[in-house]
């Protein structure tokens, strides 16, 4: 059984300049099933979220959760779902304790269930502890206790592990792992493609508002299984970017933090690109082929990065 | 679990979150103790150098306290939303089952509370300074709840504002129950007025929630339907806005805070 559905969604944001956040998005989220909803800032992952939670409405389509339409059913749903996001300020004066007391008594849970969750999500520890003065790290484990008050069937997870370091993004990951196991059909945005690959059973690329491409990790890189990538340590501007670009054989170029990544169509690519990179006295730390990624799916199926745009 | 039990959970909900704030901020503190006390001395200190006359004294007292009990009513719930939203928490608490009157109720327990510390001090200070003591508790009673409906009315109105202009509200919606109170004639008639704002005054409900408090002092007539009446049609006006303010925010998606 489906657990969120979406039909033909789109969405308009009015003002002096109409934005189109989504166009024509379906979508279909099983029962039990880790949904990654990937793409870049401002391809419209939170616009979708906050449709599909009732804090927007969509302008066209239709969005079910729990069998029931959100539209029409909205309360019903909201007993039912829950949010955790990975960019929530946090209001000041309040500790662990008096905040999630206050979200379990919106819920009408009982009080007894702050410690459970406070419990599950590893900070009884700080209970007395102000929420506004944690870590990023123990803020998000707060984000994700105060997302399970209400036992949730369907948990949306905006970015969970964005701003973390590399410990505190694993300790996410394993309680969102924890939280599948226990039946929470989760739907999580991000724009980590190897956090998506490592959680998801299933993933929906996502660009300019519209869903590019869905599967299961192995079935989206079936589609660049032709094409090889070339990983080239270092940072280029983008005029260099848009050079390498025009370097027969090369499909598309995106810049990570610390490396270019080059989506080419055959290993003889690698000369014009290394000839290329050499004429310009590029400034790399190194070259290789490598695995395609999701992100490669992404560039080739959007010819852009997912480090672009702002929302 | 019965909808009607969760309901007075969410509301009890909000009115532990106000206190919450309320117990761990100065400013916030102020708003019982120094803010009030200001407004209340230094009126009741400049007509008592003037005059002894108990009703000057009296519709002192009685404004000063109905128009912070107008302002409470008004302001708790606001304050909430408010503060929810600018530290992008609001998106948190509209996932919830929450319905936008169980804001403006959490916020009337809220206020309940702190007017009994503000009723304290003035009708305290009013005997003891003043000499100053209330004719007949049951008309002055019924005056303060007169006022107290006048502010969950413009609480509601305010939510609306709330909704749809988020944090560019807040000079209005702080604004707004002292320009009501001022056109309301809350120490004086509004026949002081020139036609036309008298015109307006004479139709808001907290025209006549002042005029049941100087009612108990003689200074006006008792005229409980006016009150109601005035009252009735701003609530519907003030539920159908807020009720179209929401739908709007929700379709604008001023629901949540975009990163």
């Amino acid at each position: 059984m489906n657990a969120v559905v979406a039909s033909n969604v789109s969405k308009t944001f009015q003002g002096k300049r109409p934005v189109a956040a989504l166009t024509d998005v379906s979508l279909a989220i099983q029962e039990g099933e880790i949904y990654g909803l990937l793409g870049p800032n401002g391809a419209g992952k939170t616009t979708l979220i906050a449709i599909l939670i009732g804090l927007t409405t969509p302008d066209q389509g239709r969005v079910e959760v729990c069998g029931l339409d959100v539209q029409r059913h909205l309360h019903e749903v909201q007993h039912q779902v829950n949010l955790v996001r990975g960019f929530s300020g946090v209001l000041e004066k309040f500790t662990t304790w008096e905040l999630l007391s206050y979200y379990a008594l919106l819920y009408g849970m009982p009080r007894s269930r702050v410690d459970e969750v406070m419990a599950l999500a590893g900070i009884t520890e700080k209970r007395d502890a102000q929420v506004s003065l944690f870590s990023s790290g123990w803020r998000q484990r707060f984000f994700i206790a105060k997302g399970i008050i209400n036992r949730p069937k369907v948990l949306f997870m905006d970015e969970p592990t964005v701003g973390l370091d590399v410990d505190a993004a694993r300790a996410v990951r394993d309680i969102i792992r924890e939280l599948n196991r226990d039946g929470c059909t989760i739907l999580l945005t991000t724009h980590y493609m190897r956090e998506a690959e490592e959680l998801c059973d299933r993933v929906a690329l996502i660009s300019e508002g519209r869903i590019v491409a869905e599967g299961t990790a192995a079935e989206l890189k079936c589609q660049v299984k032709s094409e090889e990538a070339i990983l080239i340590q270092g940072q280029f501007d983008p005029g260099f970017r848009d050079r390498l670009a025009r370097v027969p054989g090369v499909l598309a170029v995106a810049q990570d933090e610390d490396a270019c990544r080059l989506l080419v169509r055959d290993r003889q690519t690698m000369k014009p690109v290394l000839r290329a990179l050499l004429n310009a006295e590029a400034d790399f730390a190194g070259i290789r082929f490598d695995e395609p990624t999701l992100e490669d799916v992404f560039l080739m199926l959007t010819q852009k990065g997912l480090e672009v745009g702002d929302e | 679990m019965n909808e009607l039990v969760l309901s007075c959970k969410r509301i009890l909900a909000h009115a532990y979150h106000i206190l919450v704030s309320a117990r761990r901020d100065l400013f916030r503190l102020f708003d019982v103790t120094l803010w009030p006390l200001v407004l209340f001395l230094s009126m009741t200190l400049f007509a008592g150098s003037f005059t002894h006359d108990r009703h000057v004294i009296g519709i002192i007292v009685l404004g000063a306290l109905g128009w912070r009990i107008i302002y409470h009513f008004q302001m708790e719930a606001v304050q909430l939303y408010m503060d929810n939203y600018w530290m992008g928490m609001i998106e948190h608490v509209m996932i919830s089952p929450v319905r936008w009157w169980e804001f403006i109720l959490g916020g009337a327990i809220s206020a309940v509370g702190k007017i009994a510390i503000i009723a304290a001090l003035f009708l305290t200070l009013g005997h003891f300074v003043f000499h100053f003591t209330v004719n007949d508790w049951g008309a002055t009673l019924i005056g303060f709840l007169a006022c107290a409906g006048c502010g969950l009315v413009l609480s509601v109105f305010s939510l609306g504002v709330a909704l749809l202009k988020r944090g560019d509200a807040f000079a209005f919606i702080f604004a707004f129950p002292d320009a009501v109170a001022v056109l309301s004639g809350v120490f004086y008639p509004v026949s002081v007025f020139p036609a036309p704002v008298r015109l307006l005054a004479e139709t808001l409900p907290t025209t006549h929630a002042f005029n049941l408090l100087k009612a108990t002092l003689g200074l006006a007539p008792w005229q409980p339907l006016l009150y109601f009446a005035t009252l009735a049609v701003w609530l519907l006006v003030a539920v159908g806005f807020t009720a179209w303010a929401l739908r709007r925010a929700r379709r604008d998606g001023k629901l949540v805070k975009m990163k």
